[in-house]
């Protein structure tokens, strides 16, 4: 499915129609209307045509739409509904928490009732696989703008539900990992305090090291686990092992998604270990895969003024503002939201 | 069961190819040349004096003392006032600024602006996740009014990327201007790529000024006071600029008119290093004799 969403496309269509529609009105055939945007998605993999007729909807008008769906016990267009939303959470959960949280909550709404359309032990086995790779990329829906709690719960349900899942298990590290993330031993008013964020943020890696760990006994050519463990192991100090676990990670990955985050990671602790050239490549060959990513950008720059040419680095900078309109690169700052667990919903809604 | 990545990356690039046609290139002239080069030939440096909170003006080259990695310098020539600014405004933007506290904030800032003089040149960045050049480089107040009204809080906070991506864009060269960075933040850094120390490293071995002006976060236990970031003061110190720490939204007008005021109280220095190695980092410090006042400026610079 080629989903050609935008956050700030269906922000900015969200806004205009809320200027545009009387705040009183009411959709008077919400069902009909949810539907053909639903099959609009469907059949065009592009969000934001879904969204359209949808623009000025309030949850209520959802309410009704949904209730019908669930009536008809059609699970084929349930399932495709949760994906839909799922979208549509992702789109908006950096501009507008509120109003992806009510998206996310209507697709887990629909993926517990869907489950109910199911009779066969396989059937339901395939609807729990589908709901937990649904449930860990909501889960890191919230956890790409820090909302560890909400993150925290999704995952453990998507673990619950898959606990022999490499996907999940890595998607449950990536939590702990970004979890330890606030706790910066740098940023402390007290001894006390720069204690207790070390131990903190050691904990947190340390779970979120055996989270990758166990997902790479599950699959070992898994390259997001390989991506991920090199990065903790740099963090931690342990340069060649995540030089190991990143060259891995490059051999074993797959698309363009896994690729730029092992070459992103494996040039970070490139040049923390002084090899400046091939780090140099590596992030290159980062910001060849986005070429609008801020942070493959901003790695490089750095790289570079520490390496005594800050020509170079304000002259990527500078190429950077000229085409940084769109906010659209979040997503790959470093790889936080499980576009790969996203990428495969999309893919079984369309089969 | 692993799910393969596809193509999100390809996807997102479409969409990014058109928000690209609506940007706006950086605003820079060809001739521009940065004031550091491979080797330093003259050191510019701006320096603040207050007593209190009032600028120390009238001070001649005999009453400063400049010590560049311990050997004392001859200082070629000294400038106050009448120089005009090259300003960068870099405004954080994100989740936290909702309600009044992005009001104030643009209030503040299109205050500054207005406050500017005619051949004074300003540029806005603004940032939560993403860093957005909203104006390039301009003297066109009105561009940088409308911008200013536009500002929508949203998303998380890049704070460490977004200063560094604001010290690389800055003017290739401003002739006499002080070319400044004007950081405002109301929060810990959640989604930068650089860590603080790597930050602080970029900025000693920029030429930039930088100032900042902190907003305390408005959600913190009762009966306690915030404390300013230690980061962002050191950030400031690295920058040879001040750390401004507004406890409350409404206090942003008076900050940026302070930071504006202490921008035009700047004096700038400049001296021909000798007897200290052209390599490296050179520790500056700034003094002065049969004067008093409170002197800021960066702790050096990094040569090539």
């Amino acid at each position: 499915m080629s989903a050609k969403f935008t956050r700030v496309g269906v922000a900015i269509l969200l806004v205009i129609a809320a200027s545009t529609r009387p705040s009183h009105a009411q959709v008077t055939d919400a069902p009909q209307v949810y539907v053909s945007a639903l099959d609009t998605y469907v059949k065009t993999g592009d969000v934001t045509a879904g969204v359209v007729p949808l623009l000025s909807w309030r949850p209520k008008d959802f309410e009704v739409a949904i209730d019908k769906l669930i009536a008809s016990g059609d699970a084929s267009r349930m399932r495709a509904a949760t994906v839909f939303h799922l979208e549509i959470g992702v789109a908006l959960v950096g501009l507008n928490l509120g109003s992806a949280k009510l998206h996310l909550d209507i697709g887990e709404d629909l993926l517990g009732k869907a489950r109910r359309t199911y009779t066969s032990q396989q059937a339901l086995k395939d609807h729990d696989a589908f709901r937990a790779i649904w449930l860990a990329v909501a889960g890191s829906t919230y956890l790409s703008v820090k909302d560890i709690v909400r993150a925290r719960l999704w995952l453990g349900e998507a673990h619950n539900l898959a606990p022999d899942s490499a996907h999940v298990m890595t998607v449950y590290g990536i939590l702990d990992e970004v979890d330890a993330q606030g706790y910066n031993p740098d940023d402390w008013q007290t001894l006390v305090q720069r204690e207790r964020n070390q131990r903190e943020r050691i904990i947190r890696l340390g779970r979120a090291e055996r989270s990758y760990r166990a997902a790479l006994v599950i699959d070992p050519h898994y390259s997001i686990a390989s991506s991920r463990l090199g990065r903790i192991l740099q963090l931690n100090g342990k340069l060649k092992e995540a030089r190991e676990a990143l060259d891995r990670a490059t051999a074993d990955a797959k698309g363009a998604f896994q690729e730029y985050v092992a070459a992103l990671f494996l040039g970070a602790v490139q040049h923390e270990q002084k090899d400046v050239e091939s780090a140099r490549r590596s992030f290159e060959h980062a910001l060849s895969i986005v070429p609008t990513s801020q942070t493959a950008v901003v790695a490089l720059a750095h790289l570079e003024l520490m390496a005594g040419r800050p020509d170079r680095a304000q002259a990527l900078a500078r190429n950077f503002a000229a085409k940084s309109a769109s906010d659209t690169w979040w997503a790959y700052k470093d790889g936080i939201l499980d576009l790969a667990g996203l990428s495969w919903l999309r893919q079984r809604v369309r089969q | 069961m692993a799910p393969s990545a596809g193509s999100p990356v390809k996807q997102v690039i479409v969409t990014a190819l058109v928000m690209i046609a609506a940007a706006q290139p950086f605003d820079s002239a060809q001739d521009r040349q940065p004031v550091f080069r491979s080797t330093i030939d003259v050191v510019r440096l701006d320096v603040s004096v207050m007593n209190g909170l009032a600028p120390v003006t009238g001070l001649t080259r005999d009453q400063f003392v400049v010590v560049d990695n311990g050997v004392p310098q001859t200082i070629d020539s000294v400038l106050l006032e009448n120089v005009p600014l090259s300003l960068t405004l870099l405004l954080d933007t994100s989740e936290s600024m909702r309600g009044d506290r992005i009001n104030h904030l643009i209030e503040a800032a299109r205050a500054l602006i207005k406050a500017l003089h005619p051949q004074d040149e300003a540029a806005l960045l603004t940032f939560s996740e993403p860093v957005k050049l909203a104006v390039p480089m301009t003297r066109n107040r009105n561009v940088m009014l409308d911008a200013l009204g536009t500002l929508t809080p949203n998303g998380a906070t890049s704070l460490n990327d977004a200063v560094f991506l604001g010290l690389q864009l800055r003017p290739e060269s401003v002739g006499d201007a002080t070319s400044v960075l004007l950081v405002f933040s109301d929060g810990h850094d959640t989604a930068s790529w650089l860590r603080n120390g790597q930050l602080l490293e970029a900025t000693r071995r920029s030429s930039l000024l930088l100032h900042v002006i902190e907003l305390m976060p408005p959600n913190y236990a009762p009966n306690t006071t915030a404390q300013p970031s230690e980061l962002l003061s050191a950030l400031a110190k690295a920058g040879g600029g001040r750390h401004w720490a507004a406890q409350k939204a409404s206090d942003l007008n008076d900050f940026f008119g302070k930071a504006l005021n202490e921008l035009r109280a700047r004096y700038l220095l400049t001296y021909s290093p000798t007897g200290v190695s052209r390599e490296g980092w050179h520790d500056v410090k700034v003094t002065l004799k049969n004067a008093r006042g409170d002197v800021t400026s960066r702790p050096g610079y990094f040569a090539q």
